[in-house]
């Protein structure tokens, strides 16, 4: 892991830029329908391997650029899969000495999805067997005999099938590899430094939704009125929003501490990742359930732009995997 | 004062759920088991079921034409019933414009009305909320102005359910006069297919259409629907408030989804994890707290204590507890939960996965629990107020 650290201004631009394509790229208010598929777009701004170091090939942002990016993606909800293809990928190619394919997943020219069985917690709830990536796949990163073992396969020997997750983005149905496609290896560590900075782009991603979910709200009971007077005005709705504020604080906090531990390399960096992420689950339930709350009825409404937020922090509630792994997690890697 | 329960209640009950399982097809209680929107004639099939034993009026007096049930039968009833996997039956109108007619309308009003709703041959909805008008419903603005012997309602409802399926409304309009906006309030029944009405549904986050907008364009209702006295439809909602206060738990259907997510723990081999365990026999304490509680208010009440408004804390805390069994399962599910298919929910295609199939969009859809019905919110407005004395 590089020692160098983005500068300021490359970091402020990445955002802005990040934050431009989250716009263009913004679901549609209403039904969760396929995604469009934007990776080509999201190849080319950079963001694929964004944070591997400059010397694998990668963009050099680190984990500070990971979080810069999944913040903006988050904001929006965008429906692209960038801490699991565009950062944990790329990341477990390097780390199993493939540089040549980190360079062509990055370009674009090879879409690598990976299994939910690599993904934390995996097996916890019964059969999972699905994968998750951009649309069309060529190859399916998936668990090989044992821990250390990686396997590379062909989409069209391991994918039986695609179906929608519920923000549009797809998911595919595998088949076993019945020991097809390529042996790489990575080890225990290996896996560990390649999941940091993914579930610090994933907890980005949540922690952006949060802060989209909160203004929304706060600007909403500000508007709303009922008996005579802004909901913002009752001192319960008040309180309930500092609330939210902290939540967001937390997540905010924790997120930003150990995106800059793990950029400098600090002993403490996996561990705080794990934490970072634990909290923006919590945090993230928080606001979403909040937001719907305190906006009534039409909060429950696909057309509220509300919704997509809150299908992004549900989504990635699940695809990362549940609080009590990470904390387990935590416990190791922090004694 | 415990409630005093006879061997022959009992029976009632016993005999009771024995046969409506029998009726139960497998088929319905897959559906209802893996949350799979029903259809109207799915719905109103089952509910023409109850309605053969004069059960689907199950709340209403010998005089009202009902069952009569004694308050200890109704709730021995609601318990067997819950544990079912069986539909939720409509309850506009058994549970509302058909009590409101009864002790507000006028004969003609209950001869034509009343036998509808009993025998399940009248769908009904309410068209209370408004964009303006939520949980200040006193705000209300559809107007329905006197012309002749007619009413020409003109505005819009929202947040109807089922409006789509409905044959009548029951509707609260402004009629106008008074000098708070209480007084100006109406109650006032419609029939569904009169013209200027028209419906848009409206998708919820899980993408369901339960709910609509239903606009009114100069919409002409003869004066005989007027229901009691023009500016006393205020009076009427605060009846129906009132009204079946102590079912508003959803206590036995809480009970029967933990059932069913133990044998979803079970059938993952995960009955030896801890933290789901204590999650479980969390929840399942504080279900028994809310289902002594709901028998506390029943006993007070048969004692003639009339407790009404501490019911409202039946409404908090079975929301909440019904929520946080959506959210145990969705946690169950973990990944499984992430797809999404319209087709497996409407019941068009079969499911692979009946946990994951549905546990994300139940959750999302469950949110209204503490929304509708009075919010949760408001609910703690009442009990501040009326029980706790502050103002």
């Amino acid at each position: 892991m590089s020692m160098t650290l983005p500068d300021a201004d490359d970091l402020r631009l990445l955002t802005d830029a990040v934050a431009r394509f989250a716009d263009r790229n913004a679901p549609e208010a209403g039904m969760p329908r396929p995604a469009a598929d934007i990776w080509p777009d999201l190849c080319e701004m950079g963001l694929v391997g964004l944070a591997l170091p400059a010397e694998t090939g990668g963009g050099g942002m680190g984990p500070l650029g990971a979080v810069a990016a999944g913040l903006q993606l988050g904001a929006r909800a965008v429906p692209v899969s960038f801490p699991l293809a565009g950062v944990l990928v790329p990341a477990l190619l390097a780390a199993a000495g493939r540089d040549d394919l980190v360079a062509a997943v990055m370009t674009g020219e090879t879409r690598v999805a990976i299994a939910s069985a690599l993904l934390p917690a995996a097996g916890s709830s019964g059969h999972d067997s699905l994968a998750f990536g951009p649309q069309r796949p060529d190859l399916v990163l998936c668990a090989g005999s044992n821990g250390a073992e990686l396997r590379l396969c062909a989409a069209s020997d391991v994918v039986s099938a695609t179906a929608m997750m519920a923000d549009g983005q797809p998911a595919f149905r595998l088949v076993p590899t019945g020991g097809a496609g390529e042996s790489l290896s990575v080890s225990a560590d290996g896996r560990e430094a390649a999941l940091s900075p993914a579930l610090l782009a994933a907890a980005a991603e949540t922690t952006g939704a949060m802060e989209s979910l909160f203004e929304a709200t706060l600007a909403y009971v500000k508007l709303r009125k009922q008996f005579g007077k802004a909901l913002g005005s009752f001192q319960t709705i008040q309180f309930r929003m500092v609330d939210l504020s902290i939540a967001l604080e937390e997540a905010r906090a924790l997120l930003n501490a150990a995106a800059q531990a793990l950029a400098i390399g600090a002993p403490d960096g996996p561990a705080l990742c794990r934490a970072a992420w634990v909290q923006s689950l919590w945090s993230g339930r928080k606001l979403a359930e909040e937001a719907i709350q305190l906006h009534g009825a039409i909060g429950m409404t696909a057309e509220c732009a509300i919704s997509h937020l809150v299908r992004r922090v549900m989504i990635n509630e699940a695809l990362f995997g549940p609080a009590e792994a990470h904390m387990a997690a935590y416990r190791r890697l922090a004694a | 004062m415990p409630l005093t329960i006879t061997a022959e209640d009992r029976a009632f009950a016993d005999e009771a759920g024995i046969w409506l399982r029998q009726q139960l097809s497998a088929d319905l209680a897959r559906k209802v088991r893996d949350n799979i929107r029903l259809s109207r004639d799915e719905l109103v099939g089952w509910q023409q079921v109850l309605a053969s034993r004069n059960w689907y009026a199950i709340g209403w007096s010998a005089e009202m034409g009902g069952p009569g049930l004694s308050p200890v039968r109704r709730y021995l009833f609601d318990r067997a019933y819950g544990a079912l996997p069986a539909p939720h039956p409509c309850q506009f109108g058994i549970s509302m414009a058909g009590p409101v007619i009864h002790q507000f309308g006028s004969a003609a009003q209950k001869q034509h009305h009343l036998p509808g709703i009993r025998e399940n041959r009248v769908f009904w909805c309410q068209g209370y909320s408004e964009p303006g008008a939520g949980s200040d419903l006193a705000a209300l603005a559809t107007s329905a102005r006197r012309d002749g012997g007619n009413y020409v309602v003109n505005g819009q409802k929202i947040w109807t359910t089922w409006a789509h399926w409905a044959d009548w409304m029951f509707c609260l309009v402004r009629t106008g006069g008074g000098t708070r906006p209480q007084e100006g309030i109406s109650f006032l029944l419609i029939d569904m297919k009169t013209p200027g009405i028209s419906i848009r549904p409206i998708h919820t986050l899980d993408g369901e259409a339960e709910f609509n907008e239903v606009f009114f364009d100069n919409v002409v209702v003869p004066a005989e629907n007027l229901v009691g006295d023009e500016g006393g439809g205020w009076g009427i909602a605060k009846f129906l408030l009132e009204y079946e206060r102590f079912s508003m738990s959803g206590s036995a259907r809480s009970r029967r989804i933990l059932g069913e997510i133990h044998e979803d723990v079970a059938e993952m081999g995960r009955q030896d994890d801890p933290h789901l365990q204590d999650r479980l026999t969390r929840l399942e304490i504080e279900l028994l707290a809310l289902e002594h509680m709901e028998l506390a208010l029943l006993e007070a009440d048969l004692a003639g204590a009339s407790p009404g408004a501490e019911a409202s804390r039946l409404k908090i805390r079975g929301t909440e507890i019904a929520q946080g069994l959506s959210r145990l399962r969705l946690d169950l599910a973990g990944r499984r939960a992430l797809l999404h298919d319209e087709d497996v929910l409407d019941g068009r295609a079969a499911g692979t996965d009946a946990l994951g199939d549905s546990a994300m969009p139940t959750w999302l859809n469950q949110r209204k629990l503490t929304i509708w019905g009075g919010s949760n919110e408001i609910q703690r407005m009442i009990l501040a107020k009326q029980v706790l004395n502050l103002r």
